[in-house]
């Protein structure tokens, strides 16, 4: 059932006791597609990952994850993930970099859980292609923000998942660290095909990475390729030309929505 | 010192005080991270009504308090999850209904709070062989299944969130830490009492915590403070007569102490 998609969401609905978080969510994703999901700040953006990765249940409507409905989903090695999570509580946690990142090969791992040279080779490479292998014997709580969130991202990668989910990985990195996010994760898409679903305000960099756009709302708002949604119609007069503008124009949508508040 | 380990209550102190100090102070690097320190105090307080319970009916009050208490830990863990309290909340709501159970229990039946005061400070002295294999056999399956079980153990103290994702079983392994650690208590009430078995999981733990290891090594680290201060203890409790329990947790602050002054100068 719905084999060619990595993802389908269909009429899903959400409350937090009886506030409604997302209402009537459709969607479909195919396999090597990188999907931005973007809106306001309380749009539904994180309650519907938490949806797809199956740690909420949708009170009405479906997700299924690569045909398969998500609390009946076994293969979980198929992804990684890197939650929105302030890791700086983490100061004091007493393991190493390597520790965390062998993390990632769990799902892949069914009885004795041992890492082996062939696992130490491969997260020796995707540390390595995240410019952070000198750090493999830091603990984590020495890191600074960014290379906290680089080792979080060789954890997610070292299963080398067929769909990434990323919640708003972008925060903590500085411009030259997050060009070469980019970098790595277009790198991943066109070369390995995975799928990505990647949270973010950043509108102004994903345009040029993402292959579709979901602009959430509580509602889909909108659903394409970036360049459907800076020429739609209907966006213009859903959002206004102004702020339509300054979500193509590369801006933050965070700036965005504060700008637009002040333009009336 | 020959003539020391001749001692028949001698042997069998050191013998459970190696098992369960080590189980103590594996478990308590887990709850520690997890922000989990006082659920060990939580079910010691349980432990309390749980022997009046025992003694009231004339049970072995050590069979009585483990179904007991493992009870009360999967409460907790309900309580957190389903009543969506914080953890320390959770803790608070079963401790107090243990220590007032055992409370009333004890004014109800009238007569026995001498036997039911004993277990508040404890006495590993007093240890008899049945306890002391319960305790080892215990242990290894304990020790057996942290080892087992130590990357989802990691990945759930890390991050339960991520840990779910990848297909952790994470009710099932948060389950057994929350049994394990109500078994432990139990077996630890025997060591240093109701009222000190808190020690015994959390100070090894900060005390490893300050030396910076990796996560092995501090499990490691947890392990030897904690057998050492618990068999320093009893031979020194014994060489000048003082009160077992008192000092294998004075000790183990000292080493704690210890450690935060090498961290600060080394």
């Amino acid at each position: 059932m719905m084999d060619e998609n990595v993802l389908s969401v269909k009429d899903v609905y959400f409350s937090y006791n009886s506030f409604e978080v997302l209402s009537g969510i459709s969607f479909d994703l195919k396999k090597g597609s990188f999907l931005a999901i973007v809106g306001p700040n309380g749009s539904g953006k994180t309650t519907l990952v938490r949806l797809i990765t199956g740690l909420l249940k949708p009170q009405r409507g479906d997700v299924y994850i690569f045909g398969e409905r998500t609390f009946l989903f076994k293969d979980w090695y198929r992804i990684g993930y890197l939650p929105q999570k302030n890791y700086f509580s983490e100061n004091h946690f007493p393991a190493k970099v390597k520790e965390i990142v062998a993390l990632g090969l769990l799902s892949k791992k069914r009885s004795w859980k041992g890492i082996y040279r062939p696992d130490l080779k491969t997260m020796d490479r995707y540390l390595d292609l995240l410019g952070i292998l000198d750090l493999k014997e830091k603990f984590f709580g020495e890191l600074s923000g960014g290379q906290r969130q680089r080792v979080l991202l060789a954890k997610a990668l070292v299963n080398e998942p067929e769909l990434l989910i990323l919640d708003e990985p972008l925060a903590a990195l500085d411009p030259e660290t997050r060009e070469k996010f980019f970098d790595i994760l277009e790198g991943l898409n066109k070369k390995k095909s995975t799928t990505i679903i990647m949270i973010t305000h950043d509108t102004g960099t994903i345009g040029r990475y993402a292959s579709s756009m979901l602009y959430l709302d509580k509602r889909v708002i909108f659903f394409g390729t970036f360049q459907s949604f800076c020429e739609s119609e209907a966006m213009t007069e859903y959002f206004g030309e102004y702020t339509q503008h300054l979500i193509c124009h590369r801006h933050n949508t965070e700036d965005i929505f504060r700008k637009s508040y002040k333009h009336g | 010192m020959v003539e020391f380990l001749s001692h028949g209550f001698i042997q069998k102190a050191l013998i459970a005080g190696f098992f369960i100090s080590m189980l103590c102070s594996m478990l308590g690097v887990f709850l520690v991270l997890r922000n989990l320190s006082l659920i060990g105090d939580g079910l010691s307080h349980v432990t309390f009504g749980s022997i009046a319970i025992g003694i009231w009916f004339k049970f072995y009050p050590f069979y009585i308090a483990i179904p007991i208490v493992m009870a009360s830990a999967l409460g907790i863990m309900k309580l957190k999850e389903k009543a969506r309290l914080f953890g320390d909340a959770a803790i608070g709501i079963v401790a107090s209904l243990g220590i007032a159970s055992g409370v009333f229990i004890s004014s109800v039946a009238n007569g026995f709070n001498i036997d039911l005061f004993s277990y508040l400070f404890g006495n590993i002295l007093s240890i008899n062989w049945t306890e002391v294999f319960i305790s080892i056999f215990l242990s290894i399956a304990f020790i057996f299944l942290i080892s087992f079980f130590y990357q989802e153990l990691l990945f759930i103290t890390f991050d339960e969130e991520s840990a779910r994702v990848s297909g952790v079983n994470v009710k099932r392994i948060n389950t057994m830490l929350y049994l394990m650690t109500a078994v432990t208590v139990v077996l630890a009430m025997k060591a240093v009492g109701i009222l000190l078995v808190t020690a015994l999981l959390i100070l090894p733990s900060v005390t490893a915590l300050q030396f910076s290891k990796g996560f092995k090594g501090t499990l490691f680290i947890s392990s030897f403070v904690g057998v050492l201060s618990v068999i320093s203890g009893i031979v020194i409790s014994f060489f000048l007569d003082l009160p077992t329990g008192a000092t294998i947790v004075l000790l183990n602050f000292l080493f704690f102490a210890f450690s935060l002054f090498y961290k600060r100068f080394f």
